[in-house]
């Protein structure tokens, strides 16, 4: 810019200079994302079509890894473990975060912040360290057996709380439920108060007005909420490792023995890809359930004021 | 009507003791493990038999830990640092001006949170090893710059939304230099979410452990102290040490809540 510069610049040339100066601001972060998640994700997928050497990959293209581990019992087994336990942590979580989050933002008038507090601090709260906590427990001699025996409830303590899908599917929702909260959340304050009560004025039970309105409203939250707590808790690694035991054991073990016990990459990598496209189709298929089932958010409505 | 309602039983606040019910169980093992670090036998089990701080002076004392502690704070300081910097530029990128590369940008960013930590881990593992890059803090970094760029972006991009940039036009009019305005106008008002988000950042490193797993290497962080500890044996010093890791999140959570909403946090 030259100081005596006083005539103005025509519109589209100072949007074309915004528009330099938008690429130029978020290039920085671009670069970073490109060289450390998309080409290191890229190459990992490239991986899973190689052929294994240990530790190493050579570069010899075979579909191989993809018949393992789709023709293998165990990887199977465990795939379809994550997908079940996945999938009922997720829809738990998500039918408690809806309860919490209709209670907050509708019911409750005083203490809100601090709830609000309350839920973000447990998001923020070592996930490590509360899955080790589920572990002391739900453990033979941890927390709800020695009380339990303490207060004469049982004689001997019980086995099966920990090392079971059970254990598994708590510590999964306790670790996920304030992330699939905090979307559902979000939709909810969205939702203007005046269409709810049109609906009532217009002659719909409470019950109505909320299948109707509410309830479709806020379904945008509700899929965002399921896809992170589903993926990320069916690809979970840590919390089957210490409270899963053999039948909770799921998909992340088994990926991650490739990398750190066998040193076979390209089977690790498309045990990944294979677990991941499952996930992937899940959710799609649930995201297109809830269209079809028509409880999807109408198209968004134009407010003029 | 109202005859009737007088007839039936009392309602019980069934919502209320739902909600109870459901931060009792989000708090249950942070609790059970606060009060377990003061407990003085070194069984993890009821009855609690008396109050000591044994464990708090056993894990102040271990050279292991203030490692742990040191390099905690430089990756979790780093990143906070880098996330700042390229954080912000992004968000004003993203949010001064819609282009098409910033449309395609906001779901690429997001993409390494809605994928298992254990996916970025192992990703980085392949790339750093083929790169002959040596596994150190520096990579851990990294990992955890792509993990916790996207809240960074969200809590900043929340605030400049709704930045009426009419005060840097007015700034100008009156004949301030664009980096006058940068530092004079824009930054001063988008400093406190700056701030908080910044903080947010330095929460999810201070806390992170799969993809630290995964691209450490030989060095230690708190996480990783503590989980190699609980493959040991049962050694009541993790309860101190995990006691300090949550004490340090309140402490975080407190200081962001003081600069912007936490629900900014939001995927």
């Amino acid at each position: 810019m030259t100081g005596g510069d006083t005539s103005p610049r025509s519109e589209e040339g100072e949007l074309r200079a915004r528009s330099v100066r938008s690429i130029l601001y978020i290039s920085p972060v671009l670069a970073v994302l490109i060289g450390f998640f998309l080409l290191p994700s890229s190459i990992f997928f490239l991986y899973s079509f190689g052929t294994g050497a240990v530790y190493r990959v050579q570069p010899i293209f075979t579909l191989g890894n993809y018949i393992q581990v789709l023709t293998n019992q165990t990887y199977l087994r465990v795939t379809l473990n994550a997908l079940s336990i996945g999938g009922l942590s997720a829809t738990a979580s998500i039918l408690v975060s809806y309860l919490l989050a209709y209670y907050l933002t509708f019911r409750l008038k005083r203490g809100r912040n601090l709830a609000l507090f309350l839920v973000v601090l447990s998001l923020l709260s070592s996930y490590l360290v509360r899955v080790y906590a589920w572990k002391t427990i739900l453990g033979l001699n941890g927390v709800v057996n020695s009380f339990l025996e303490w207060a004469g409830v049982i004689e001997a303590p019980l086995e099966t709380l920990l090392y079971s899908r059970l254990a598994v599917t708590i510590t999964l929702m306790n670790v996920f439920i304030p992330f699939a909260m905090l979307p559902i959340l979000s939709s909810l304050q969205n939702i203007q108060p005046e269409l709810i009560e049109a609906a009532k004025d217009l002659g719909c039970t409470p019950l109505r007005a909320f299948v109707k309105v509410t309830l479709p409203l806020s379904m945008t939250g509700v899929l965002s909420g399921f896809m992170y707590t589903f993926i990320l808790s069916a690809g979970d690694y840590i919390t089957p490792q210490l409270v899963g035991g053999t039948s909770g054991s799921m998909i992340g073990q088994s990926i991650a023995n490739q990398f750190v016990k066998t040193g076979n990459w390209p089977l690790g990598s498309a045990i990944s890809f294979t677990a991941l496209s499952m996930f992937m189709a899940i959710y799609f298929g649930a995201r297109w359930a809830v269209k079809a089932l028509k409880v999807a958010p109408p198209p968004p409505p134009e407010y003029s004021g | 009507m109202t005859g009737m309602q007088s007839l039936r039983w009392p309602r019980l606040p069934l919502f209320e003791i739902f909600v109870a019910g459901i931060f009792l169980f989000l708090f249950a093992p942070i609790i059970i493990i606060v009060l377990f670090s003061f407990n003085d036998s070194p069984r993890l089990s009821f009855p609690i038999t008396g109050f000591s701080i044994r464990w708090y002076a056993e894990v102040l004392t271990s050279p292991v830990f203030r490692t742990a502690v040191r390099n905690t704070m430089i990756v979790s300081s780093a990143t906070s640092f880098i996330a700042i910097v390229l954080g912000t530029l992004a968000s004003l990128g993203l949010t001064r001006h819609r282009s098409r590369l910033g449309n395609a940008v906001l779901p690429l960013l997001m993409l390494p949170v809605s994928l298992p930590a254990l996916f970025l881990g192992i990703a980085l593992l392949t790339y750093f090893s083929l790169l002959r890059m040596q596994l150190s803090l520096f990579t851990v970094t990294i990992g955890h710059l792509i993990y916790t760029l996207p809240y960074f972006v969200l809590v900043a991009n929340a605030r400049l939304e709704r930045f009426d940039t009419v005060v840097e036009e007015a700034a100008q009019d009156l004949g301030a230099t664009p980096w006058q305005v940068f530092w004079r106008v824009t930054l001063p008002i988008i400093a406190p979410s700056i701030i908080g988000a910044g903080v947010v950042v330095f929460a999810l490193s201070f806390d992170e452990f799969l993809i630290t797993f995964f691209v450490i290497g030989s060095e230690s962080t708190l996480p990783m102290l503590i989980w190699s500890m609980m493959r040991r044996t049962i050694d009541p010093s993790i309860n101190a040490i995990s006691t300090i890791l949550l004490f340090t999140s309140l402490l975080l959570v407190l200081i962001t809540s003081r600069f912007v909403r936490v629900t900014e946090i939001t995927l």
